[in-house]
């Protein structure tokens, strides 16, 4: 497969199969959005004065995430076949639906489209049957449902008009049993 | 297994399944706990049961509340005494178009169909494992088997809350507390409203018979009718390309 004209958005790149997978496939090519989570961009706002208003709430790509980005980059630089491969990176929460189609809109500004979803932002938790935690569970829940139907519901639109597209969910083998 | 004396609590009492339960359990002799939002609607079964000479109490409150689920089961607790069985039944239906998936309606049903079961399971478990004995029941559904169309978030919720349950399972053997999941078909009652075509459709009566029997034999799992059940199961052991095509032909929702 020719990954070289593919744009791929991939949620909770900063770590883990997420970013195993962001860098695999800019190996081979694939310009990328790497989504994960950001933090406030306190610095940005302490030293732009006047515009601290405006950047207060704005995020800005974890350090992880810009490790994964660095490194990619160093990676594509040091002459690999991957060109003239490009990727962003894109401070979302996947809980949050707006903050997620931002970021997917920010990336077909940029990239022109989004050929591959890949819905791998997801965390663990032990749930303790006699000390059940609603809101543990329901923090789960938000994470790994509502987050990948979140990221489905940012890209599907675009793909269907277009006629082509690939959603791609990790979920588990938890999920046979 | 007699229901004499038994304090039973019902999620989602005022219409449907859960309703037709609690009236069932209160005709046995248990003390039924009606939770449920509409206030109205309660009241009128809560007086329909006691007519008939049974006890049963109004508990509006939303199960995707945690506190307010906690204090309707402390104020059942209270009027009737500890809690032997919760039957976790509230749940809601949409049907989930592509590609404009509406996520504030899907986070909605999850929020109500999932996060709500947990907060009633939460509410109860605490003072069951404590005493030592008592009986968890949720009402997912046949659709958890496989994702059908134009219901990915109905078929997720479902799919949730069964395999919730299952881990609970194992997580509560030796505790006293049984587990049981029921998996229905398709039953007359105010879910099914946006759904077109109803194969083996039974009324909720007989459903809730089919139910309470599941119930008393403290089954881990019961699935019904027997036809859909079968094709449902049947459904679990296709391969997906086969399935994908037998379930786009057969939609159930318009």
């Amino acid at each position: 497969m020719d990954w070289s004209n593919k744009v791929v958005l991939i949620t909770g790149a900063s770590s883990g199969i997420g970013r195993g997978l962001a860098l695999e496939l800019a190996r081979r090519g694939a310009n990328l959005g790497l989504l994960a989570r950001g933090v406030e961009s306190s610095q940005l706002a302490a030293v732009a004065g006047s515009a601290a208003l405006l950047s207060r709430t704005a995020m800005e790509p974890s350090p992880r995430l810009l490790e994964v980005v660095d490194q990619i980059r160093r990676e594509t630089d040091s002459g690999s076949k991957a060109g003239s491969q490009r990727t962003m990176a894109l401070a979302a929460d996947v809980r949050d639906a707006k903050s997620v189609r931002t970021a997917a809109d920010r990336l077909r500004d940029e990239f022109g489209r989004i050929d591959v979803l890949i819905a791998n932002a997801g965390i663990g938790a032990t749930t303790d049957a006699t000390e059940l935690d609603p809101e543990e569970v329901a923090r789960v829940l938000n994470v790994n449902v509502m987050g990948a139907v979140n990221s489905v519901a940012a890209v599907l639109p675009e793909m269907v008009e277009r006629g082509s597209g690939q959603l791609v969910a990790l979920s588990s083998l938890s999920a046979f049993f | 297994m007699d229901r004499r004396n038994k304090v039973v609590l019902v999620t989602g009492a005022s219409s449907g399944i859960g309703r037709g339960l609690a009236v069932e359990l209160a005709r046995r002799g248990a003390s039924v706990g009606l939770l449920a939002r509409r206030r109205n609607l309660l009241a009128e079964t809560v007086d329909h049961i006691c007519e008939a000479g049974g006890r049963a109490l109004a508990l509006p409150a939303d199960v995707t509340d945690a506190d307010a689920m906690r204090a309707a089961a402390y104020k059942l607790r209270r009027e009737f005494g500890p809690i032997d069985l919760l039957i976790a039944n509230a749940g809601i239906s949409v049907n989930t178009f592509v590609p404009d998936l509406c996520e504030k309606k899907i986070a909605q049903l999850i929020n109500v169909n999932v996060i709500g079961v947990v907060n009633s399971v939460s509410a109860v478990l605490r003072q069951m494992v404590d005493q030592g004995n008592g009986h968890l029941v949720v009402n997912s559904s046949l659709a958890a088997y496989r994702g059908l169309p134009k219901s990915a978030a109905y078929c997720a919720s479902k799919a949730a809350i069964s395999s919730f349950f299952e881990a609970l399972r194992i997580d509560l053997k030796g505790s006293g507390v049984d587990v049981t999941i029921i998996y229905p078909g398709f039953v007359k009652t105010p879910l099914i409203t946006n759904i077109i075509r109803t194969p083996y459709i039974m009324e909720v009566d007989q459903a809730v018979q089919k139910i309470v029997r599941a119930i008393e034999k403290r089954k881990k799992g019961y699935s019904f009718p027997w036809q859909l059940a079968t094709i449902a199961r049947a459904c679990k052991l296709l391969p997906i390309p086969m399935y994908d095509w037998i379930a786009a032909r057969n939609s159930f929702r318009g």
